[in-house]
Parts: structure tokens; C-alpha cells; sequence
């Protein structure tokens, strides 16, 4: 059953990506441009709705197919640039910290407890209300808030690896500080900080779409999944399906990379068993 | 001259001059091609001394060390960092206890030789490392330098850390109980594998033991500590023959042997002091069965025949 479930996961996860990839290559539709004369057109099997647009039309007349599929491109986006910026500035902060130690790490992981305790709503509607919703700075609070979790792990780890034996022998063959954490310190801690990185993806869809819901995250008129949702909150009852479809697809992302980031830790980590982003 | 000659170290735990000291007034030498052993009981300072001759102890400890170490004349502990780097791994490398935590899991045992080979300077370094395995008697060295660690034996992966110890030609390898996580017929054959690669690539040994076997079979020298003191020191056959220190004795008498056959193993009574609460005197007294009143002072280092020395009331008597 599990695997069955894995496999299913994994499955969605590269329909995903194929779709964020090369799905608005394949729509004829512009997602940001609608036609008055189709607004709130209902999806195709509903009466009133056409073979045209698939799953209907949102209230300006824009297909909601080809905006399902551009916020898959953008959740996409998010998601690759904000694990790599959280992942690396993360991982170099806690790697240093913990294979330093002493007061450094002292400091540093006050620091990372200041970081985990940023409320992040807030703080996104902080920043969005200074300088108003743009990708960037979306992608600047997602991180602020998330690196702090790599920074945990990859501190930790090199704790464990540091006084292992053949960091000590090769500190007796006379390596330098920068080789060991490169050659010996990242490489033995890289299986841990993948599995944290997995699983934070359903953590980065989840937050975009909420910030994008509340207005501070990628501007109208992009189609984020969050602010379609939004969007279709008003009408949620005669047009329901412009809230609908982008919900599902966020629960299914979710869920599905859950699924794969909880059976990674197994295989890769078991001691991590249970613990989620 | 010596290659390696420590002098007066101690090593406390912190900078304070009460702080307890974990090594106490060491001295020690050793020449060219020759092996020193350095028997004791666990917590009796030998590793610390091992990592010691490379500056690689803890802050703690590092802030607390007093003394000298010579290499080749010059004070190790007074050495610049360049220097120091050149030293480690270049003329001094170091076989430590637990060959299956030794090598980098995430790397082919060849790769990691290979690292240790072009910091030698080694030209050909495919060609280096074959050569490398085959010195350490690993069967089809071609295939095996694509082997991960996890692929290989115990007694396999210590040929392999030792193969990456000698990569450099050191002058000295610090050997630190390489023999103790593998079973008893490997334990010996990679005995006599070392022994045969110090007289090829003629280093010094210094070599970390708690085994009196292992002694016999290796050194040519012993130095035997206690609670952070060398108690005695001679050449092995006389340290067998002629046993001074109490100390001494109790640890040759708990050697298992075949020629009399015993029900049970004789052992020292009560356990080895720790580091903060070492009895005054000879650290021994509360646990020898020769101890008297005297024994509460530091006893002096005594020659008693060239080159064998012993920290005890007690042994001038026995030999009067």
C-alpha cells in the first residue's frame, strides 16, 4: 500500500514539473488576458460551459487551465529559488557553527532561534507593505524564515561528523579547515539536509500560497495558486471552480511531496523518522 | 640525535597551574627506524601524548600544555602554523584504533588514497596507488581502489588507512591501538605487515597499546604509563625479563599465556584513578601490594641499567 502510495506521489510530482515546465507551451490561451464575453464561463461538463475552456473561466475571462498551469510554474519558481538560496545560506551557516563550536556556535544558533521564531505572516506583510507584492521579496521571506531549519541540521550533523575518525586523521595529515568541511564535513551531512529539502517544498507551496491569498505575494495579474483561490473567494458559491481547482492542486503538490520526503527519510535517515519541516 | 624527543610534558585540563593534569612530567625519546610502545590502561594519558606530538588536543588542553617536544631539534609546540601543516601527515602520520570509522564513508578507498598521494607529490597517481595497495598486501589493489569503505573487512580497511598513513613517507607513524577492533589472527598478521613496511620505508613507531602480546611482537622499546606518568621504561627484553615497577608486573602477569594454564587471569585489584582525583605520591600506591608509607611522595626517575628507567621506592630494594 505504501509503495503504491509513493509511486503515486512520485508520479504527481513529475506531472508537476513537466506542467511548470512545458505545459504553457502547450495551451493556446494567454493566462493573463481574458475576454469579457467568457467571464465565469463554468467548466466544459457543466451546462454552459465549452469544450474551449476546459475548466471554465475565472471573473475577468481568463481560462483557468492555462492559469492552473502557469502557477504550477510559478510554485515552481518559488520553490527552486528559495531552497536554494535557504539551503545554501543555511547549510554554510550551520555547517561553520558547528564544526567551529564555542562561543561562534553559541551565537549562531541564538541567532537561528531568533530566526525560528519570526512570525512569518507577519513579517511578509511587514515587508510587503513597505515595498508592495513582487517575486522578490516573496522569495526573500520565505527564505528569511527557512533557513533556519537547515541551519539546525547541518550544524548538528557536523557535530556528529567532526568527531568522527577520519576527520581526525585526516586533521593529522595535515588538511586545512576549508578542505575538510568540503571533502569530508558537507558530503557526510548531504543525505540529511536532501531529505530537510524535500520535505520543505510542501512547506514553500503552502507559504507562497497563503502569502499570495493574503495579497503579498507574486503581484496580480501572475497566476499564483494562493491568489486564485483568493480570487475566487467571493463567488465561491454560483462559480466555485475558480477556488476549487487551484486548491486541489495545491493539496495534491502538497501531499504528494510529503509522501516522497517522509519515505526519503526512512531510506535515508530513519532517526528522522516523523519529523516533518 | 633523536627524531622525536619529548621533554617534561604536561598536559593539564585548562590553563590554571592546579588544574588537573592528564599527562604529568613526560619524557621520552625516539630514534630513526626505531618502536616505542606505550602501555596502559585506558585513561592513562597515551592517546593524549599521540595527538600531543601532532598539536592536534583540544583548546582546553592545548592552553595547558607545558614542556617541549623536539622533532628533528625543533619545538613542536613553539612551531608556525606552515610548518606544523608540512609536519603533520609529511613526516608524522597517525593509525588510529577503529579502522571501520577511519575512511570517509562517501568516497572510494582509492579516491581518498589518492588525495593522500598528491600531496606527496606523487606523479602518476593511478599507478601510485596500486602500488600503494599492493604494499599493504591487498589482493587485485587495480580493483579493489574502486571499493567504498562499507565494501571491505576490518582488517582490509586498516591495511588501506595504513597504505594513506605511508603515502608520504613519514619519518614516524603514530600508532594508536591499530590492532585492538580487529580479530586475533589478523590482529597479528597486520603486525607483521607494519613491521615489515617500518623496516622498508624505515620509520619510528610510536606505537599506542594496552596489549603486552602486542608489545612483544613489535617494539623494540617500551615506555609503560599510569594515571598520566611514565612509570618505567626499558628495552622490551629487559621490561620482560626484568620487570622493576609493581605496576609493571600486575599488567606482563595479566598477559594470557599458554604455557601455564590458569582458571583465571590474575588482575590488579580496584580501578585506575581519574583525572581529577589522583592519589598523592606514586598514583599507584593505593593499589600495590608493595606500597608502604614512603609511597605517598613522588618517588624520583631512577636509571637502573642504561636505558632502562623506574619511578618506584620500592625497586632499588628488590634488586639490593
Amino acid at each position: 500500500m505504501q509503495k503504491y502510495s509513493f509511486y503515486a506521489a512520485i508520479g504527481l510530482l513529475i506531472l508537476f514539473v513537466l506542467t511548470a515546465l512545458v505545459g504553457p507551451y502547450l495551451i493556446e490561451h494567454d493566462p493573463l488576458r481574458g475576454s469579457l464575453r467568457a467571464r465565469l464561463d463554468p467548466p466544459f461538463w457543466i451546462e454552459g460551459g465549452s469544450i474551449e475552456h476546459i475548466l471554465g473561466t475565472d471573473r475577468l475571462g481568463r481560462d483557468m487551465l492555462a492559469r492552473l498551469v502557469q502557477g504550477a510554474r510559478i510554485s515552481l519558481a518559488v520553490c527552486v529559488v528559495v531552497i536554494g538560496i535557504a539551503g545554501s545560506i543555511g547549510t554554510a551557516i550551520g555547517t561553520f557553527s558547528g564544526y567551529v563550536g564555542g562561543w561562534v556556535d553559541r551565537l549562531l544558533m541564538r541567532i537561528v532561534d531568533l530566526a525560528l521564531s519570526l512570525p512569518v505572516i507577519l513579517l511578509a506583510l511587514l515587508i510587503g507593505a513597505i515595498s508592495g507584492p513582487s517575486f522578490a521579496n516573496i522569495v526573500i521571506v520565505i527564505s528569511l524564515v527557512l533557513w533556519s531549519q537547515y541551519a539546525r541540521m547541518s550544524r548538528g550533523e557536523a557535530l556528529r561528523v567532526k568527531n568522527e575518525d577520519y576527520v581526525a586523521l585526516a586533521r593529522t595529515s595535515g588538511l586545512g579547515h576549508g578542505m575538510i568541511i568540503f571533502r569530508h564535513i558537507l558530503p557526510n551531512i548531504a543525505p540529511s539536509l536532501i531529505v530537510v529539502a524535500t520535505l520543505q517544498v510542501g512547506v514553500v507551496i503552502v507559504l507562497e500560497a497563503s502569502l499570495s491569498f493574503l495579497g503579498v505575494g507574486v503581484p496580480p495579474p501572475n497566476p499564483s495558486w494562493g491568489s486564485m483561490v483568493a480570487d475566487g473567494r467571493g463567488l465561491v458559491v454560483t462559480a466555485w471552480w475558480i477556488s476549487l481547482f487551484p486548491g486541489i492542486a495545491i493539496l495534491l503538490v502538497v501531499m504528494a511531496v510529503n509522501i516522497v520526503g517522509d519515505a526519503l527519510t526512512d531510506r535515508i535517515n530513519p532517526a528522522l523518522r516523523g519529523r516533518t519541516a | 640525535m633523536s627524531l622525536l624527543s619529548v621533554r617534561n610534558l604536561t598536559v593539564r585540563l585548562g590553563r590554571e597551574a592546579d588544574a588537573p593534569a592528564i599527562l604529568d612530567n613526560i619524557s621520552l625519546d625516539v630514534d630513526p627506524g626505531e618502536t616505542v610502545g606505550l602501555v596502559g590502561e585506558s585513561g592513562s594519558g597515551k592517546s593524549t601524548l599521540g595527538m600531543s606530538v601532532l598539536r592536534l588536543t583540544p583548546p582546553n588542553l592545548a592552553a595547558g600544555t607545558t614542556g617541549e617536544i623536539f622533532w628533528r631539534g625543533e619545538d613542536i609546540l613553539k612551531m608556525p602554523a606552515k610548518s606544523l601543516h608540512k609536519l603533520r601527515g609529511g613526516e608524522i602520520s597517525m593509525i588510529l584504533q577503529d579502522p571501520m570509522a577511519s575512511l570517509n564513508p562517501v568516497f572510494s578507498v582509492g579516491s581518498q588514497l589518492k588525495e593522500a598521494l598528491r600531496r606527496a607529490g606523487k606523479p602518476d597517481l593511478a599507478k601510485a596507488a596500486e602500488a600503494a595497495l599492493a604494499e599493504v598486501n591487498i589482493p587485485s589493489p587495480a580493483e579493489r581502489l574502486r571499493a567504498y569503505p562499507h565494501q571491505m573487512s576490518g582488517g582490509m580497511r586498516q591495511r588501506v588507512v595504513s597504505a594513506i598513513g605511508l603515502a608520504q613517507d613519514p619519518a614516524l607513524i603514530i600508532c594508536d591501538e591499530p590492532t585492538t577492533a580487529l580479530d586475533a589472527t589478523i590482529q597479528y598478521q597486520f603486525l607483521d605487515l607494519l613491521r615489515e613496511l617500518q623496516r622498508a620505508h624505515h620509520m619510528a613507531m610510536l606505537f599506542v597499546t594496552h596489549d603486552f602480546g602486542v608489545v612483544a611482537r613489535i617494539c623494540d622499546r617500551v615506555a609503560v604509563m599510569y594515571a598520566g606518568r611514565i612509570v618505567e621504561t626499558g628495552p622490551v627484553r629487559e621490561i620482560f625479563r626484568n620487570p622493576q615497577h609493581p605496576y609493571t608486573r600486575a599488567l606482563l602477569a595479566a598477559v594470557p599465556s599458554t604455557s601455564h594454564a590458569l582458571d583465571r587471569l590474575p588482575m590488579i585489584e580496584g580501578a585506575p584513578p581519574s583525572v581529577g582525583a589522583r592519589p598523592e605520591g606514586c598514583a599507584f600506591h593505593p593499589r600495590c601490594p608493595l606500597a608502604i608509607d614512603k609511597c605517598r611522595m613522588q618517588p624520583a626517575t631512577e636509571t637502573l641499567r642504561p636505558g632502562h628507567t623506574v619511578a618506584c621506592w620500592r625497586a632499588r630494594e628488590e634488586v639490593a
